[in-house]
């Protein structure tokens, strides 16, 4: 069979469109065709098979949760070191995004609202098992709201400030960015119980995830706006994150 | 016969493929009777091909410019290198769409303020665009009843009112603590109410300084409790202060001049809703600064603060009220009760601020 010579090729009656002449001539260049997944955009793009009804389901499940682990492990990136905090070029004309940031926009270029959903419940489920037990409830739906109209409201926002931002990408960066204040939650949640449960050092993790968290979606939001609104659309990104960790500092 | 043909004719061309000449070569697909296939009566004119014969198709200053080239080109000198042959700049293109030609392009820029918001990547828009009062009046006008009604909950409709900066916004704060005793000063000056140039009242400010004085008050009232506990490990944190700082806000940046505005229709007071909201929103400035003094648990100095408070917030209210109310048809004793309900609706939400948030 021609796929035991071949380690990617896929079967002859997958292929995009071609006749057999052709799929014998694009065998060759298989470099995409049949992983799916994680090949660099402009290559995924082109050869991944036309149809995914045949892959087992553990593959069409895993490019997701691939896609969205990328994602999450991008807004961990550590800090550049050139710019201070990453703000630095926020205030500028043109906004020529650092290195680190120019490879964290990219990532979250391809939207989903999986990893949003995924971090904001598990922010909502981590404070609402702090929270005092006749108000867990309360505290579960609140964040959850706040963390989903809040990221509308700062959209929409830049949007009537007269940016072009595209709603649903705006809301997916936002959701992530979230992440590291999930985190920071979970660190001051389970530190608690041990000594090192202080008041001062879990406002230190939780101004750790504040710094991470506007790290990149200030540079993403600010990129839209021209420089004399700009710091009213970066504003409402602030304080939105400001209240998360507020709720993330009280239970 | 015809038929056959084709298929040698086919052939040909593989055959010339795998030789490197160009497939197309028309010489190969004859027809059986030797002559080109005709097929120019299938399209419409070509609207890129210049004719010199076709005077349709042409007008003369193509036609001029067809000569001008050809005049041009210059004769071989022998050996002699003159630099690059000299080229006239082609013929410019017409942006004028012709309505008969199915074919033409129209070269006109795109409004992408009609597009919807899906772009990845665009260049900030220039300020040109967007911060021309004359934008104002040509905002599309919603045609129809439903158009009307949805018209409220389409992101374009309010776009006006955000058409502001950085540095007004900044000189709108200010000013409202600055002018608040000044009559009018605030409406004509900084809202622009009146005059064609400025800006006139935005949405912005109010928005977010009402928002970020729910969270002030639903942090400093929590924190104020903290300090009047009588054991720290008895405290914990209520997080109705949060939602009842919601309603409460909302309420006065949003529902009162809405009522306002309705009585002041009523009497046909010349206001309009945007420059009621804008002051109710702008007029929370000093709460800012005063709820984080709250914190500091001396009786006195809360109902101190508070009430200072809501008295510069109430001068500004005022000020800037009276002037369209006395100037209106309204007789003496109808627009005093009015500018009195004004002033007893702001001490109203003083003290329902100092009692639901800082009562202890």
């Amino acid at each position: 069979m021609a796929d035991s010579t071949q380690t990617n090729a896929p079967p002859p009656w997958a292929n995009p469109g071609g006749t057999s002449a052709s799929a014998q001539m694009n065998v060759t260049e298989d470099s995409g065709v049949g992983g799916g997944g994680m090949a660099d955009d402009g290559q995924e793009f082109l050869g991944a098979p036309f149809s995914t009804l045949d892959e087992p389901v553990m593959e069409t499940i895993m490019r997701d949760v691939r896609s969205v682990a990328s994602k999450l492990k991008v807004v961990l990136l550590p800090l550049d070191r050139s710019s201070p905090f990453g703000y630095a070029n926020v205030s500028q004309e043109d906004m020529v995004p650092a290195e680190n940031q120019r490879q964290v926009l990219t990532t979250l270029r391809d939207w989903d609202l999986w990893g949003p959903l995924f971090v904001c419940l598990a922010l909502s489920v981590i404070l609402s098992f702090k929270a005092p037990s006749q108000q867990a409830s309360a505290v579960f739906a609140a964040v959850f709201v706040a963390i989903w109209v809040g990221s509308a409201v700062v959209t929409i926002n830049a949007q009537l400030l007269g940016g072009t931002i595209s709603f649903f990408q705006s809301v997916c960066v936002l959701g992530y960015c979230v992440f590291p204040m999930t985190v920071s939650a979970l660190i001051i949640g389970l530190l608690r119980v041990t000594p090192l449960g202080v008041v001062w050092l879990d406002l230190i993790w939780a101004g750790l995830g504040f710094v991470w968290a506007t790290r990149a979606s200030t540079i993403f939001i600010g990129q839209y706006i021209a420089r004399e609104r700009r710091a009213l659309a970066v504003f409402p990104v602030f304080f939105f994150y400001t209240f998360l960790g507020w709720m993330i500092l009280l239970f | 016969p015809g038929y056959v043909n084709k298929t040698t004719a086919l052939d040909q061309t593989a055959a010339t493929t795998s030789r490197g000449r160009n497939p197309w070569n028309t010489a190969t697909m004859m027809t059986s009777q030797g002559q080109l296939p005709d097929n120019d009566e299938d399209f419409p004119p070509n609207p890129f091909r210049y004719d010199e014969d076709d005077e349709e198709a042409t007008p003369s200053s193509q036609q001029a410019a067809n000569l001008e080239y050809e005049s041009h080109a210059p004769s071989p000198a022998a050996g002699v290198y003159d630099g690059p042959p000299h080229v006239p700049p082609p013929p410019p293109i017409s942006s004028k769409q012709d309505i008969d030609d199915p074919y033409a392009t129209s070269f006109e820029p795109v409004n992408t303020d009609a597009v919807g918001s899906g772009a990845i990547d665009p260049a900030p828009r220039s300020l040109e665009n967007t911060s021309a009062p004359a934008t104002r009046m040509e905002q599309p006008q919603p045609t129809g009843f439903l158009g009307k009604c949805t018209a409220c909950l389409s992101v374009e409709s309010y776009r006006s009112y955000f058409d502001v900066d950085t540095d007004d916004v900044a000189e709108r704060i200010v000013g409202s603590v600055k002018l608040c005793n000044v009559p009018d000063e605030f409406r004509q000056e900084l809202l622009g109410v009146g005059m064609d140039g400025d800006k006139g009242p935005d949405l912005y400010g109010p928005l977010w300084i009402t928002m970020s004085l729910v969270f002030f008050v639903a942090v400093t009232s929590n924190m104020a409790i903290y300090m009047h506990a009588d054991n720290a490990n008895d405290f914990e944190y209520d997080i109705r202060h949060l939602i009842r700082a919601l309603s409460v806000l909302g309420f006065f940046t949003l529902g009162l001049p809405a009522i306002f505005f309705l009585t002041f229709r009523f009497f046909g007071i010349p206001i309009t809703l945007i420059e009621l909201v804008c002051l109710y929103g702008y007029s929370l400035v000093p709460y800012l600064p005063v709820t984080i003094l709250c914190i500091i648990p001396w009786g006195w100095f809360v109902w101190l603060c508070l009430l200072g408070a809501t008295g510069i917030s109430g001068m500004l209210v005022l000020r800037n009220v009276a002037g369209p109310v006395l100037a209106s048809d309204i007789s003496q004793n109808k627009a005093g009760p009015i500018l009195v309900a004004v002033l007893v609706c702001h001490f109203v939400f003083f003290l329902v601020l100092k009692i639901s948030f800082y009562h202890h």
